[in-house]
């Protein structure tokens, strides 16, 4: 049942002509910051040959590239959650689901699942644009591994809380909107907490994604997507429920 | 025969004592149903009595603040999942994905109500919905008929036992509306079918039974034969060339009361045990009133149902 709507959703996202769009924009963002990152690493690499242990060019060009492919995910995510319950209740489909047997979980698990699916790989074309260096360079694998499970998990906090903003409201434009302002809430509070130790380090997704992004892997941060996806799973698994009770 | 199967008709959807409210506004006020296989039941309410309330509870779309709801025996509240797969529902809005195909679309209903196999059962409802030509079409290019019609075959693709129509017929032609009636009548043979409408020719023309609903409450409950005969006055139109005076007609045997309606045009109502037709005709043909038409009126089902809601109004 899971995998069902999930499949649907896919099914629904590519019959969109408006997700091919976004998809080749942000293939043409992604290419054009990577080309740039690029040209000014072929700039700088005379000084750096004359160093004594000159960073590689994985650190230089592939992280950037997965730090912007992180932020500019914080403004798109949303453009999709708002789709997998708002708009639905708005268009009254959301009755076929809640009269299908099934129960919360599955929906829930299956809208994930779905856009899941898709963000990844949307993504995947990262690592394969990247990947292209390979062809005069040697790269560091461990590290662009690191950044695509680190992208993978972030990606999956976004969904996660971008689908319980969705349940909370009939209005797409709120639920997109609204996630887009949790999010860049808790990254505009994590950059402007000055003390090492604020709490705001703690619960912003995107200051776990650092340290997966030069390359550390820390079962800490993992920890912590996993915790926060499943928070909202759940939070939004109640809130379907509640539904039915308060209309 | 009728009696026997009466008695061995299983009980497919039953609901007991529904309330239902909206922060402070009760809207569902005790209301009970219950539905036999074979059974086409009418939910008829003028607009905002709460049908559309009272289905969305029957479906599970919304839990009801009090009361039971069981289908097929299977207690809704206590085990959803398995209530749930005997249901095919309409809402009243059709939930379709619009920017998928016909055949996309009911296939994924279909195994959304578990069906594995689904190759089958697709080119039946397509032939019983009449959208063998559609399959491939993106429904958001259909007429609003089709799409009505493709949210018909959502509800009944995984043969259900009972099939919950929230207005069925709304916005389609006339001709559509024929079809979609003698289809509904064909389900209704082998599941149980209730329906929400307030058109009352089309609780004449498909329903078994009537349950109308006002206020949230059910205030008339009938088969639909039964509820065409209440109240009824019967009467007839008559145009006479050379009319009498009114006194003469009222005073014939059996007639209750005559009204004039134009120049030689009369209404004449009659108890329903006497009927003064043949008198009236031959005293026409003896007194030379040259009668021209004679028409036998019977009390519309609107009249009928303003006449029940106007008493509830009363006397609630």
């Amino acid at each position: 049942m899971i995998r069902l709507i999930a499949m649907r959703e896919l099914k629904s996202l590519f019959a969109l002509p408006s997700t091919w769009f976004m998809l080749a924009a942000l293939q043409f963002v992604f290419a054009w910051f990577f080309l740039a990152r690029l040209e000014a690493f072929l700039e700088i690499q005379p000084q750096l040959a004359q160093l004594a242990n000159p960073p590689g060019v994985t650190i230089t060009v592939a992280a950037p590239v997965f730090n912007m492919a992180a932020l500019l995910l914080l403004m798109l995510t949303p453009m999709f959650t708002m789709r997998l319950i708002a708009e639905e209740r708005r268009n009254q489909t959301f009755a076929l689901l809640l009269s299908a047997p099934l129960g919360s979980r599955q929906i829930v698990l299956g809208k994930f699942l779905g856009l899941m699916i898709f963000l990844s790989l949307l993504i995947a074309d990262i690592p394969l644009m990247l990947y292209t260096l390979a062809l005069g360079t040697s790269l560091d694998h461990g590290m662009l591994l690191g950044n695509m499970l680190g992208l993978l998990l972030l990606t999956a906090s976004y969904v996660a809380l971008g689908l319980y903003v969705s349940a909370l409201t009939v209005q797409p434009l709120i639920a997109a909107i609204g996630a887009l302002c949790v999010l860049a809430g808790l990254w505009l509070a994590d950059i402007g907490a000055a003390a090492d130790d604020s709490p705001w380090h703690l619960i912003s997704p995107l200051n776990h994604f650092q340290n997966f992004n030069v390359g550390l892997l820390d079962s800490n941060d993992a920890v912590f997507f996993l915790l926060f996806s499943s928070f909202f799973l759940l939070l939004t698994m109640r809130r379907l429920d509640n539904n039915r009770s308060y209309g | 025969m009728s009696i026997l199967t009466e008695v061995t008709a299983e009980i497919t959807l039953s609901a007991r004592n529904l309330t239902r409210r909206f922060g402070k506004l009760e809207v569902i006020h005790g209301l009970s149903l219950q539905l036999k296989r074979g059974e086409v039941l009418g939910l008829l309410g003028p607009n905002g009595a709460g049908k559309s309330t009272t289905l969305q509870m029957l479906t599970g779309c919304l839990v009801p603040d009090s009361g039971e709801i069981e289908i097929c025996g299977i207690d809704l509240r206590a085990k959803p999942v398995a209530a749930k797969s005997h249901l095919g529902y309409l809402p009243e809005t059709v939930p379709l994905y619009r920017e998928l195909c016909v055949d996309d679309y009911l296939v994924f209903a279909a195994r959304l109500r578990g069906m594995k196999q689904t190759a089958s059962a697709l080119a039946e409802v397509k032939q019983r919905c009449g959208l063998e030509a559609s399959g491939k079409k993106i429904i958001s290019t259909l007429s609003k008929g089709y799409q009505q019609r493709v949210g018909i075959a959502q509800a009944i693709i995984h043969s259900p036992s009972v099939i919950v129509l929230d207005e069925p017929t709304v916005g389609l032609d006339p001709a559509q509306i024929r079809d979609i009636r003698t289809l509904i009548k064909e389900l209704g043979k082998v599941s149980s079918v209730i329906l929400s409408t307030h058109l009352l020719g089309e609780v004449q023309s498909v329903c078994d039974r009537v349950e109308i609903v006002q206020q949230g409450r059910l205030i008339y409950s009938d088969t639909s034969a039964h509820m065409q005969r209440h109240g009824k006055v019967s009467g007839c139109l008559i145009s006479l060339q050379n009319p009498p005076p009114l006194q003469e007609l009222a005073s014939i045997a059996g007639v209750s009361s005559v009204e004039s309606l134009s120049a030689g045009q009369f209404r004449v109502l009659y108890a329903e045990n006497g009927n003064p037709g043949s008198v009236l005709l031959s005293m026409a043909e003896n007194n030379g009133w040259q009668l021209t038409q004679f028409t036998p009126t019977q009390a519309t089902l609107e009249e009928i149902y303003l006449q029940i809601t106007d008493q509830s109004r009363i006397n609630p």
